[in-house]
This record gives structure tokens, C-alpha cells and sequence, in this order.
């Protein structure tokens, strides 16, 4: 009974488990399954996609959703094209989205609601016209131990898994709309042109055998598998009988069965290793010269730290780099493969390519010493790789191709395309050098929501050039050096659990040439072997900078930046014209000066929307008419630096007007943009600020190689710093896409990379020789451009490890974070002060926020002290040298704080270390370790100091020394540790000035916030008060930090510096009196007229009026002030000058406080 | 033993502190809770209530955060007391958001009646809602325990208590935070706010009673 029991419930479940599983299939033989639109058709099976808006709807789709057990998305395509766009493939709106992306890979996307969110890069690029079997997979994963919840997102091609990610922090979005094949989001932009014969959905994440026998029964689909060959058995008994005391033989083993596996001639090498098996040697080095001796096939390279294995015949589809040893470690880096070049070429309009491992060549390999050069030759190319090994740790690589065909034109090069095995020493680690170098877990499986790949080079998504991949053990630094930056792309991603690496760089050609064009490598790529983490590879790669790079500043402190704009503690954004911002220009103006005043030291202001757009859109840039006054005013302080925007890439397409009519663009900017290959231009969109819901205005990229936009920018740049301005903000010239440019009547070669950078740093050299003393500023940014540039406004920044920081910090500066568009809600609030502290630990400059955050009192005064111990170590931040990052013996916890997600590449919240640090070596072996504790509450920790190998000499805070590094820093407040190599009295003396200057820091208070000062100063009744009559306190002019009653019959609610203040003001005099209720508490109020102190009231518990000793005598139009001090609480409820008093004892007694409210005199009124 | 015993004082301790209890009628205003006191600078916040009493005054447009009270979610339980006087009716027709947390739960008046709407998924679902004659101040104490039983209690008497008829699951806790007088456009609270508590728990008939006195 009970087994038949147990057998129903069984087939019960099995039922269930089966009739839960939701498939759609979709029978492209027959109607009804499918909705077409827009010219999409159905025939012989086959649905016929146009691009456009051609597509078809799944019905049915609309309620399959990822469930726990995932959901595979599969369908059997043909592209008839590979558009230098994308093209979408299939499409669930605002849900997810598999597309083909530029330069051919498959590309998925999560949307969360608001944004797509996560990105997945895998495949490459198919024939036009070939069916291939396409799988997203997505699966929910949880991993509650490390709080991490997200999504495995798998995509396979023919079977194969190309790309494995994991995305976190997120949740899809899953809305009930249909998907749609042959259209995404991009829309008609990248429409996909071509067939789709299959299309499946199941609630359920396939494997890769299921999804084999899918294929199976898809008879388009014509797979040719991967290259992958056994080991035969003669190979294997050689490798066998290899002696077992080979030093290294595990490794050598394993590069000849790499390469075997590649395809390498296996009876070749079976015979070669054959040769070895009496070699005896004592260590690697002697190995390798007795295996080299002994046959002609392998060839070992020894080197201190690592070791080369090439084939150097019978490679065939193998690399000839079989294997690098790291010795250090005792590990292989390379994966199932090694290293490959890829050559994508064109033949009239028809694309082609070869690979290094796909083709056949004719090859050779020669080495001498540690000089490799391969040549791989075929009937269209020529390709030479040379390689140098330093004998040390480094491998440096050099390609040149040239095309033999006289009717192919090579392209693009993929190289170095490196494949590196996971390394497996505990918490590995990749640099991927988007913005400030963001540091990927786990990346053989793992991406990294800010990562975005196959970016293109130098641009803020990929600002340096050079990435590393690193464990608890050691790690591998592999770079692009190429000392002129030409525009290249880069992708680095795990895949298939190993981490593929590679660089793609452009072939020039002459105008008008249709073949046999060369490319020769800029530079060198390297991998270099090195112990630590981010830090150290960057060490690596400054190595490199400071030897070569065309933008590397030499000498410190930098000479071409202007004094001023290299100490400037920070900047404030200023919205001139914004619809959203709009304030007078004069309140604007009084309100910096006022700031100024407070911080006690210069500071810059970022001037949004100066240029009236009804004068010409961009590029031409002319000034509202009052901006003179403005600039006039502001200049009363004459350190207060002005940065307006311009944007130094676009051409408004109708720049006449406010976007109404074409004025130059056809005459000058059209000549100058970029071109395509087909002769089109490349376009951005963007709303005038003027309007909330202004029209957008389309703008063309620019060429800067073209002589003409050199021209334009020089004259135009100068012309507008001409106004009065100390600087200018380049928008976009680091931040957005590099291109390269098609155009012949440019007079750079097509298709060349070198001219992007050429170009900028053609015009901005010759702005900047133009206008001495200027600052140049520019959005985001990237390591090409910093000779070009004083500042970078590294706005989307978002990170918490300062790569890109600490090789360049000095040599140009950072000028700005985001801070969420002057939002000032409570949920924003603590933001402010972690993102300070990032800054001022980071060696930026502090700041561009609006002038919202500085009306609180807090935040206020948090960027008063950064800015001061900014000031105080400015030689080090701009002479000194960053050190590895704090680490701590007593870890003070960490904390978060909602950073806001307006660019979705950070977390809406974001949790950092609850002290956050930096450390800098100056002069004479100084440090200094800078310690801000950025949360509310206090922290208490211990920074291990020993890694730096220096004394300590004083630690410093606000309220004075700390006895010993176990410290508990209070809330919001900063201290600096000073460490020196030996304790003379020149670091003495520097201690001392760091002690004094934070003991002053310690003694800053909030002050009254700029606002509230111009309020009180600068607000206007309609009517004038005529203070010959009680004037109630609920009416004044302006009120801070107190509230006025809703019926206007008081002020109350005091708190500190509260303030009322009134104007325009009749010309009366008489004794001021005051009345007061409810008074608690004791303190004072002064009675202000412009800066004269006409009248002081003390207050005392239970008054109920006081009146002024002296007559008091207003002046008209002057706004009277009254400022509340001490600690009281009462309702001020009105005040007025009155011509006589009652006895003096009254008077006295009123003034002192103590008569009862009842008391009250009644005056005429 | 002992553990459990401290454990429970201790969560007798810091649930009081977790509240939000701000009291307009002190001077200045005060918060009782943990949830700080909110930052009156703003010149649109003015005083309610008279020079005697005062309150936290709405005029329809004003609103206000609640810094640090995106906890105070449906979760574990709710109580929210409110001391208020709602002079102005409106329309009549637009409702007036006394307290909103978006996504979560919401108090509101609608004309001559209040309301408690809770928000599962997508849909905002109605609670409990009471016709309130509005000519003077009121003192109002709801609670929703986690078995989604609602009381409802009017200067001091209880007035409904019962299983809410809604089945549907408040959606879990956000990050948002509670909104004062406020939380869509248009709609804005007009009149004053005495005193204002709110706790992630249920209070006990003489905790409701305390508030009444």
C-alpha cells in the first residue's frame, strides 16, 4: 500500500513537474503563431526580417517568465548583412534582449524597470547569410552568504557556450509584452536584416546537450566545432616516458599537450619529446638548453621569473607560444590557448579575415637568444610577430602586417587576443581600465556591472591601457603600451571558465586604395608577471608611461597648469539658465562671494548654460548679455576661478537660432565630422536647457584631424575665454567614443587611428599657447589627453579604487564628482561626505556639486575642513607619489550610504570602508596617511603602518594629537598620520605645521550657509515695513532657522542663527521694541541695519518685551536684520520703533526681561 | 535563559528608540524617537496650531521627508498616532496625503472620511477607511499586526478592530522614506500636525491609551 502510495505521489509530481514546464515553440510552417509587421513575411518556413521596422510578435510570449529553474531563449537565425551597427535578435521590452553588437558578437541585456542594467559580450562575428543556433540562457543564483543575489547569464552559439557572467544587484524586470523577433530596443537603428526559421522558450535553463539536440533537428544549421584535438597515443607514451625528474615537467607537459590540442603537428612533436626521455637536468635553465639541443621541433625559453615553450615548426592551427611559465608560483597563465591574431580585412564591400589559428600559413619561427620572430604568410598577408623576453618577468609582443592582396584592405587587427587560465590562489581579481580602473571578483565567471566591454580607446570607458589579472599568489600584468594612444578597443571577459584578453586596433589606408595596405603596432603589448594587487600592476604600467607615453608629465609640480588652478581646493557647479536651476545672476553671485568668504580660501565655479542658445547652438557659443555683470560682480572676488562649459566635439546640424535653420553647419561643420565609410555622419541628441520639454537637436562628431574644426575650435575657444573666464570645460573630448574617420578631403589617412589624438592634441596645444594661464578642463577623461588638459571632471567616477589616481594624481587634476544634480532630499544626504572623502584621499579636487548641499550646515562645514587639509597637503597631492592603499590591524567596519544611480553604472547604494583613506609620500621621505571618518557615527580602528617601513612621528587630528595609531576618530572629522624614514628636524617641522593646521581645522563651525546670508540680505517685500507701527515678525522679508506662524503673527521654532530680516524699510527712528511670549531660556537679540549693530536685546525667561536702550534710526531701503543668539525659545512676535517709553524703571525692567507677559505696554498703533 | 531575558529587554529597549515620535507642540519640536527631527529650514514650513499649542502647519503644497524612516514598513507590524487638525476639506474630491511611503503603506483624508491603503505589487489595496466629522482636532491611533488585523482608534475609543479583507501580501520593505503632508503631486495635506508617532510594532491598549491622555 505504502509503495503505491509512494508510486501515485511520484507519477503525480512527474505530471506536475511535467505540465509545469511552459514551452513555446514556435512552427514557422504555419500562421497564427507569429503577428507580422511592417513588411516582415513568412515563407517556406522562414521569417523574412527587412530591418526598418520589419518584425514579428511571438504570441503566447507574453506571460513566459523566468522562474527559479532559469529560461532559455533559442531561435536559428541568418543575418543577410553585419552592419557596422548591431542588429537585434529577439526582444522582450524592458526585460531582456539578445542583439548582434558592433564588430559582431552576441550581446545580452537584464533591464530592471528603469534601465538595462547588465551587459554580456560573447561570440564573434558570423558569415552574413549562414544559419547559427542561438541560446540566452538566464538563471536566478543566490549566494546568501555573500549577500549577493542575481542572474547567470549564458550565451551559446551553436551549441557552445561563448560567455558566462554573473550580474548582481538587481532585479528583471518581467513584464507581461510580447517578444519580438527581428527588432529591439534600438529600433529601426539596429533592425536586424535577415531570417529567422526556429524560435523556442522554455521556463527552464537548458544544458548544453539539450540544447545540442535542439540543433540537432534545425537541419540550416551546418556546425563546425571547435579545433580541439586528442592527444594521440604516440604523443602520449612520449610524454610518458619523459624522466621524472625534469625540472618543470608537469608544466612542459602541459604546453605540448596545449598545443597538440590546437592542432599542432602531433607526430612532430610525439618525435621531439621522444628525444628527451634521458635528458637529466638540475634546474630549468640547464633543462631547457639540453632540450633545445636535443630536437628541433620545441623551444624552451628560461627567464628568472618565467619561462617560454614555442613550437618552432608543425605549430599548424596552434599558436607557436605554447605555454609561459610563471616560476614564481609554479603556474601555466595561459588557458586552453595561448595568444592568436585576428585580421579582419575587406574585399569591396564584402568582408573577410584570417586568424592566426583558423588559417592556413606558411610559417616560420626563428629565435635567438630571447629575440622570437614568427611569420605566419598566406596569399593575401604577411604577418610578422616578434617577441622579446627580458629574461625576467616580461614578454613583449610586436605585430606588422602587411597585405600582399592587392584587392583586400586590411581593416582592424585583433592583437594580443590572450586567453589566461583562472587563477586558482585565492580571491582572483582582473583591472579592467574603465574610468578610475574598476576591480572585477572572480572574473573568469564574474561581471562586473560598470564593466562595459569593447569599448573603444582613449575614452572615459576605457582610460587606460592596460589590464591584470591577479590572486592571493602572484599576478599577470598585460598591456597595450602604445606610446601615440591610438584608437583601439578592448575586451576583457571570462569565458568558458578562463579569461579572454584582447585589443583591437585599426588599419590606415591611403585614399582611394582598395588593397594592400600594411599595419604596423603601435607600440608593444606586454605580460609581465608580479606579486601584489592593482597597485603593483599599475606600478608596472607607469613604468611604460614614464618611458614613452607622448602625454607623460615629466616634472612635478606640473608647469603648464596654471598655479591657481593646480591648488584649487574644489568647484562648484553653477547652472546659469537652467529651467530647473534659474536663479538671479546676482544672487548667484553674492552667494559665491559669501562661500568664499566662509572657506577662507579660493575656489572654483563650474558656469552651466552662460551661452544663450536663441545665439546659435553649438559649436558657436555666445554669452546671454548680461554674463559681463555677472563675471563683473563675481570678480569682486578675484579668486574665485570661472570654468564655463563649451563642447568641443559637436556641430549642431541646425546651429542657426535655437536649432531653426541651418547657419554654418552646411558650409563648415558637415565638411569637417567624421565620416563613415559609406560617407554618413555620426550623431548625438540633445535638449536646449532652456525648456523642460524642448525639442532635441541633433549634433554631428567632429573629426579632429580635420583642419577646419582645428581652426574653428582655436578661434572660438579663444574668443569665449576672451569674455573674462579663468578656464574651459571641453565637454566630451575624453569621455565620449573615439572614431576613426573616413573622409578624404580631411587630409588623414582613412580609417586612421592615430589622428583622433593627433588631431585634439593639434588644437588644444595651440588654445592653450594662445591663452597662457588658462585652465583646460575636460568631462570624465582618459590618460591621452592629460597633456592636453589641467583638469579632468571625473563625474561618473563611482569608484572606490584609485588606479588611474595613483599613477597620474599631479599631473593633472580631478575636478569633480557627481553629486546628484543638487537633489537634497534626506535620502541623498549622507552621500555628500563619503564622496568628499573619496575625493580629498584620491588627490582630487573636491566638489562640483550645486550650491544646495551648501545649505547644510554639516555638509558645510565637512567641505570647509576637507578643503583646508586638502590645502594644507596640496605639495603632496601635486608633487608627491600615492602609496599602496591603508590597510588596517583593527578593521573600523564598513558603512553605506545611497550614491544615487542616475548613470546606472554604480549601486544606488554604496558601502565603503568607515574610514576612508589615502596615503602620499612628499618630500625629505615624508608621509602622510590622510584618515576621514565620513559617517555620523564615531570609528574605531588600528592602521597597520608597518608596509610603508617608515617611523611614525605624530598623528593629528582635529581636537589634537592622538597618543598611538589604535585610534577612534569622531564623526565626520579627519586626522593625518605623519610618517617619516628618519625624525630630523625638517620633518619635525613639517609635523608641527600639520599639527597646527588641524587644531585651526578643528576649530571651523557651520557660520550661517551663503544662502541664508543673501537671503537675509538681498530678500524684498512688495510693500515697505513702516516700523512706526508694530511689525509683526510673521512678515518679515526673510526668516532662517526659525519658522513664521501660518497666520504670519510670529516667529518661533529657534534654532541656531535664526534670523529675520526686513526690507524695504520706511526711514523712522525711535526705540526698538520687541515683543516676545512663551520665552524659555535666556540669550540675545541684535538688531542689524546693513553691517551696523544698531541695537542690542538681551532675552530672559518669561519676557514679554524688551526695548532698545538708544533711539535707533533707520535708514530707508536698508533691510533691517534681527539675529537670535544663545539658548532661548520664545515666539517673536512683533516689532516696532516707538517714540516715547513709560517710566525708566519700566524700560529697564522690559530690557532686562522680567515683566510677565501681561505686563505688555499697549502702544498706538 | 538569562540569554533569552536580556535579548528581550533589549528589544523592549531599542523597538521604543527605532520610532518615529516627533511633537510639534514642544518648542522647539522635539523627536522622541530614533528618527531624527526633520530639518525645518524650509520657509514653506510654517507654524500650525496657535500661539498656546503650536503644530507642524501644511498648506496643501508643503511636504517633507522623513530622514531615516525607510524602516518603518508593514513587516513586523504597524502603529501610527497621530495628534492633528484637518480644517480644510479640500475639494472634496482630491485626496489629502497625511503620510505616504511610496510603494509601502499610506494615511490619507478624502473629503469627509479617512483611509489606510496598503500596496501589494502593483495595486494600492484600501485597508480601512472611517467617515470623521473634521471640525476640531483629532487624536488617531491605527495599528495592523502581522496576522493583518487592523484597529482603528478615535480620541481615545477604539472604533473598529478586525481582519483587514484584503488577502493580498504588502509588498516587503523599500528604501524609501515616509513622506509628511504629501507624496503625489496635487495632493497635499492642508492643516496642522500636533504630534506624530509611528513603530514598527503593535502597541498594547494602555500604550494607545498613554497617547490619549
Amino acid at each position: 500500500m505504502k509503495k503505491i502510495f509512494v508510486l501515485v505521489c511520484w507519477c503525480l509530481l512527474a505530471l506536475f513537474s511535467l505540465s509545469a514546464a511552459e514551452i513555446i515553440e514556435v512552427d514557422f510552417r504555419k500562421n497564427g503563431q507569429l503577428r507580422l509587421f511592417d513588411g516582415a513575411v513568412l515563407k517556406d518556413g522562414q521569417l523574412i526580417l527587412k530591418g526598418g521596422k520589419s518584425r514579428a510578435e511571438v504570441a503566447g510570449s507574453e506571460k513566459l517568465k523566468l522562474g527559479k529553474t532559469g529560461l532559455t531563449v533559442s531561435c536559428v537565425a541568418a543575418f543577410d548583412k553585419l552592419p557596422r551597427l548591431g542588429q537585434d535578435l529577439f526582444w522582450k521590452e524592458n526585460s531582456w534582449m539578445l542583439s548582434r553588437f558592433d564588430g559582431g558578437a552576441m550581446t545580452a541585456y537584464l533591464h530592471d524597470g528603469a534601465n538595462y542594467v547588465s551587459r554580456t559580450d560573447g561570440g564573434k562575428a558570423a558569415e552574413p547569410g549562414s544559419w547559427n543556433h542561438y541560446a540566452l540562457i538566464i538563471k536566478p543564483f543566490v549566494q546568501a552568504d555573500e549577500g549577493k543575489y542575481g542572474y547567470i547569464i549564458e550565451i551559446y552559439i551553436n551549441g557552445e557556450l561563448e560567455t558566462r557572467t554573473e550580474n548582481c544587484d538587481f532585479k528583471l524586470n518581467q513584464p507581461e509584452t510580447p517578444v519580438t523577433l527581428g527588432r529591439g530596443n534600438a529600433g529601426d537603428v539596429w533592425a536586424m536584416q535577415g531570417k529567422i526559421a526556429f524560435f523556442r522558450m522554455e521556463d527552464h535553463a537548458l544544458t548544453p546537450d539539450e540544447l545540442n539536440k535542439e540543433i540537432a533537428k534545425c537541419p540550416l544549421v551546418k556546425i563546425k566545432r571547435g579545433n580541439e584535438h586528442a592527444v594521440t597515443a604516440p604523443l602520449q607514451q612520449a610524454l610518458e616516458k619523459l624522466p621524472a625528474g625534469l625540472p618543470e615537467r608537469a608544466w612542459f607537459t602541459g604546453a605540448v599537450r596545449r598545443a597538440a590540442a590546437n592542432g599542432a603537428d602531433q607526430k612532430l612533436l610525439a618525435g621531439a619529446v621522444s628525444k628527451l626521455s634521458g635528458i637529466s637536468a638540475g634546474d630549468l635553465e640547464e633543462a631547457a638548453k639540453r632540450i633545445n639541443a636535443a630536437q628541433d621541433v620545441i623551444h624552451i625559453i628560461a627567464g628568472k621569473r618565467a619561462a617560454l615553450f614555442y613550437m618552432l615548426k608543425g605549430s599548424n592551427s596552434a599558436f607557436p607560444l605554447c605555454g609561459m611559465l610563471d616560476r614564481k608560483s609554479g603556474r601555466e597563465i595561459f588557458g586552453r590557448k595561448t595568444m592568436n591574431f585576428r585580421l579582419i580585412t575587406a574585399i569591396g564591400k564584402k568582408k573577410s579575415g584570417y586568424t592566426a589559428n583558423e588559417s592556413k600559413w606558411n610559417k616560420t619561427v626563428k629565435i635567438s637568444g630571447n629575440h622570437v620572430v614568427m611569420t605566419f604568410r598566406n596569399r593575401a598577408a604577411v604577418v610578422t610577430l616578434t617577441q622579446n623576453f627580458d629574461g625576467g618577468a616580461r614578454l613583449e609582443s610586436h605585430l606588422k602586417v602587411r597585405m600582399t592582396d592587392p584587392k583586400q584592405l586590411l581593416q582592424e587587427v585583433v592583437f594580443p587576443d590572450t586567453t589566461f587560465a583562472r587563477l586558482n590562489g585565492g580571491n582572483d581579481k582582473m583591472v579592467y581600465p574603465y574610468m578610475e580602473g574598476v576591480i572585477v571578483e572572480n572574473p573568469t565567471v564574474r561581471n562586473h556591472p560598470r564593466v562595459r566591454q569593447n569599448m573603444v580607446y582613449p575614452r572615459s570607458y576605457l582610460s587606460m591601457q592596460f589590464g591584470a589579472y591577479y590572486d592571493d599568489r602572484s599576478g599577470i600584468y598585460f598591456a597595450f603600451e602604445d606610446p601615440d594612444a591610438e584608437v583601439k578597443k578592448y575586451y576583457a571577459q571570462g569565458r568558458r571558465g578562463e579569461l579572454v584578453a584582447y585589443w583591437t586596433g585599426f588599419a590606415s589606408w591611403k585614399a582611394g586604395s582598395t588593397g594592400g595596405n600594411r599595419y604596423v603596432m603601435s607600440g608593444v603589448s606586454a605580460i609581465e608577471l608580479f606579486d601584489g594587487e592593482w597597485y603593483e600592476a599599475a606600478k608596472v604600467y607607469r613604468k611604460f608611461l614614464e618611458s614613452k607615453a607622448k602625454w607623460w608629465i615629466k616634472d612635478l609640480p606640473r608647469k603648464d597648469t596654471p598655479k591657481w588652478f593646480r591648488d584649487l581646493p574644489g568647484w562648484i557647479q553653477i547652472q546659469y539658465s537652467h529651467w530647473a536651476y534659474k536663479k538671479d545672476p546676482k544672487v548667484i553671485a553674492a552667494e559665491l562671494k559669501s562661500l568664499r568668504d566662509y572657506l577662507e580660501l579660493p575656489f572654483g565655479i563650474h558656469l552651466y548654460g552662460w551661452s544663450d542658445p536663441h545665439k546659435n547652438l553649438w559649436p558657436h557659443f555666445y554669452p546671454f548679455d548680461n554674463i559681463g555683470d555677472f563675471l563683473k560682480d563675481l570678480g569682486e572676488r578675484p579668486d574665485i576661478y570661472v570654468k564655463p562649459y563649451i563642447d568641443s566635439r559637436l556641430w549642431a546640424v541646425k546651429d542657426g537660432g535655437l536649432g531653426e535653420y541651418d547657419h554654418m553647419f552646411s558650409s563648415h561643420g558637415k565638411k569637417f565630422a567624421v565620416k563613415n565609410p559609406d560617407g554618413t555622419m555620426n550623431y548625438e541628441q540633445y535638449r536646449s536647457t532652456l525648456k523642460s520639454k524642448s525639442k532635441l537637436h541633433q549634433f554631428a562628431i567632429m573629426c579632429p584631424g580635420a583642419k577646419g574644426w582645428q581652426d574653428f575650435m582655436v578661434e572660438m575657444s579663444t574668443r569665449v575665454l576672451g569674455y573674462g573666464f579663468h578656464a574651459l570645460y571641453h565637454d566630451e573630448i575624453a569621455a565620449a567614443r573615439p572614431y576613426t574617420c573616413f573622409d578624404p578631403e580631411h587630409g588623414h589617412p582613412i580609417n586612421d587611428p592615430k589622428t583622433w589624438i593627433a588631431g585634439h592634441r593639434k588644437f588644444m596645444s595651440e588654445i592653450r599657447r594662445r591663452n597662457p594661464g588658462t585652465g583646460h578642463d575636460c568631462e570624465d577623461g582618459a590618460e591621452a589627453f592629460i597633456d592636453m588638459m589641467d583638469g579632468l571632471m571625473i563625474w561618473r567616477w563611482y569608484g572606490l579604487d584609485p588606479v588611474f589616481h595613483s599613477i597620474y594624481h599631479g599631473r593633472i587634476q580631478f575636478t569633480g564628482r557627481q553629486f546628484n544634480y543638487g537633489m537634497s532630499t534626506p535620502r541623498v544626504y549622507r552621500q555628500f561626505f563619503p564622496k568628499i572623502a573619496v575625493q580629498l584621499t584620491g588627490a582630487e579636487q573636491l566638489g562640483w556639486f550645486q550650491m544646495v548641499n551648501m545649505q547644510h550646515d554639516a555638509q558645510r562645514l565637512f567641505f570647509k575642513k576637507a578643503c583646508h587639509v586638502r590645502n594644507m597637503l596640496i605639495d603632496y597631492f601635486n608633487e608627491g607619489e600615492m602609496l599602496p592603499p591603508l590597510a588596517f590591524i583593527r578593521s573600523p567596519g564598513t558603512s553605506q550610504s545611497d550614491w544615487g544611480n542616475r548613470h546606472r553604472d554604480g549601486g544606488a547604494e554604496v558601502v565603503t570602508s568607515r574610514v576612508i583613506s589615502g596615503v602620499y609620500e612628499g618630500k625629505h621621505s615624508v608621509a602622510v596617511v590622510i584618515l576621514v571618518n565620513p559617517y555620523a557615527e564615531k570609528a574605531a580602528f588600528e592602521p597597520d603602518l608597518k608596509r610603508y617601513g617608515k617611523k611614525i612621528v605624530g598623528i593629528y587630528g582635529e581636537k589634537g594629537p592622538f597618543k598611538s595609531p589604535r585610534m577612534t576618530l569622531d564623526g565626520e572629522s579627519m586626522a593625518v598620520i605623519v610618517l617619516a624614514d628618519r625624525i630630523d628636524s625638517a620633518v619635525r617641522k613639517e609635523a608641527a605645521r600639520i599639527e597646527k593646521y588641524m587644531l585651526r581645522i578643528g576649530r571651523f563651525t557651520p557660520g550661517m550657509s551663503p544662502q541664508n546670508a543673501v537671503k537675509l540680505a538681498m530678500s524684498r517685500s512688495k510693500e515697505s515695513f513702516d516700523p512706526a507701527n508694530a511689525v509683526p515678525f510673521g512678515t518679515a522679508s526673510a526668516v532662517v532657522k526659525a519658522n513664521r506662524a501660518a497666520d504670519g503673527s510670529f516667529i518661533g521654532w529657534l534654532r541656531s542663527g535664526a534670523a529675520a530680516s526686513f526690507c524695504p524699510v520706511k526711514a523712522v527712528s525711535g526705540k526698538c521694541r520687541i515683543r516676545l511670549v512663551i520665552v524659555t531660556g535666556s540669550g540675545r537679540i541684535a538688531m542689524f541695519q546693513g553691517k551696523d549693530l544698531l541695537a542690542e536685546f538681551p532675552v530672559k525667561a518669561g519676557a514679554g518685551e524688551v526695548i532698545s536702550a538708544k533711539t535707533v534710526t533707520l535708514r530707508a531701503d536698508v533691510p533691517v536684520v534681527f539675529k537670535i543668539s544663545g539658548a532661548w525659545q520664545g515666539r517673536l512676535l512683533d516689532w516696532q520703533l516707538v517714540k516715547q517709553a513709560r517710566s525708566a524703571d519700566h524700560l529697564i525692567r522690559c530690557m532686562e526681561g522680567i515683566l510677565p507677559v501681561a505686563a505688555v505696554m499697549t502702544f498706538p498703533k | 535563559m538569562k540569554r533569552t531575558v536580556m535579548t528581550l529587554l533589549a528589544g523592549l529597549i531599542i523597538l521604543p528608540l527605532a520610532a518615529l515620535d516627533f511633537d510639534f507642540t514642544a518648542d522647539p519640536p522635539t523627536a522622541g524617537g530614533k528618527v531624527p527631527m526633520l530639518s525645518l529650514d524650509d520657509d514653506a514650513l510654517k507654524i500650525g496650531g496657535t500661539n498656546e499649542r503650536t503644530a507642524l502647519n501644511f498648506d496643501g503644497k508643503s511636504l517633507i521627508q522623513v530622514p531615516q524612516s525607510s524602516h518603518l514598513s508593514l513587516k513586523n507590524g504597524l502603529t501610527a498616532a497621530l495628534d492633528l487638525d484637518s480644517k480644510d476639506k479640500g475639494d472634496g474630491k482630491n485626496l489629502q496625503m497625511i503620510i505616504f511611503k511610496r510603494d509601502e503603506w499610506l494615511f490619507y483624508r478624502c473629503g469627509d472620511r479617512v483611509d489606510f491603503m496598503w500596496k501589494s505589487g502593483k495595486k494600492w489595496l484600501s485597508a480601512y477607511r472611517k467617515k470623521l466629522a473634521f471640525d476640531k482636532p483629532h487624536k488617531i491611533v491605527f495599528t495592523l499586526d502581522q496576522s493583518r488585523k487592523f484597529s482603528f482608534w478615535l480620541d481615545g475609543k477604539l472604533i473598529y478592530s478586525g481582519k483587514t479583507a484584503s488577502a493580498e501580501v504588502p509588498n516587503p520593505p523599500g528604501k524609501e522614506l515616509i513622506t509628511l503632508g504629501g507624496g503625489w503631486s496635487g495632493w497635499g495635506f492642508k492643516g496642522d500636525l500636533y504630534r506624530i508617532r509611528i513603530l514598527n510594532r503593535v502597541w498594547n491598549k494602555e500604550q494607545i491609551q498613554e497617547f490619549f491622555k
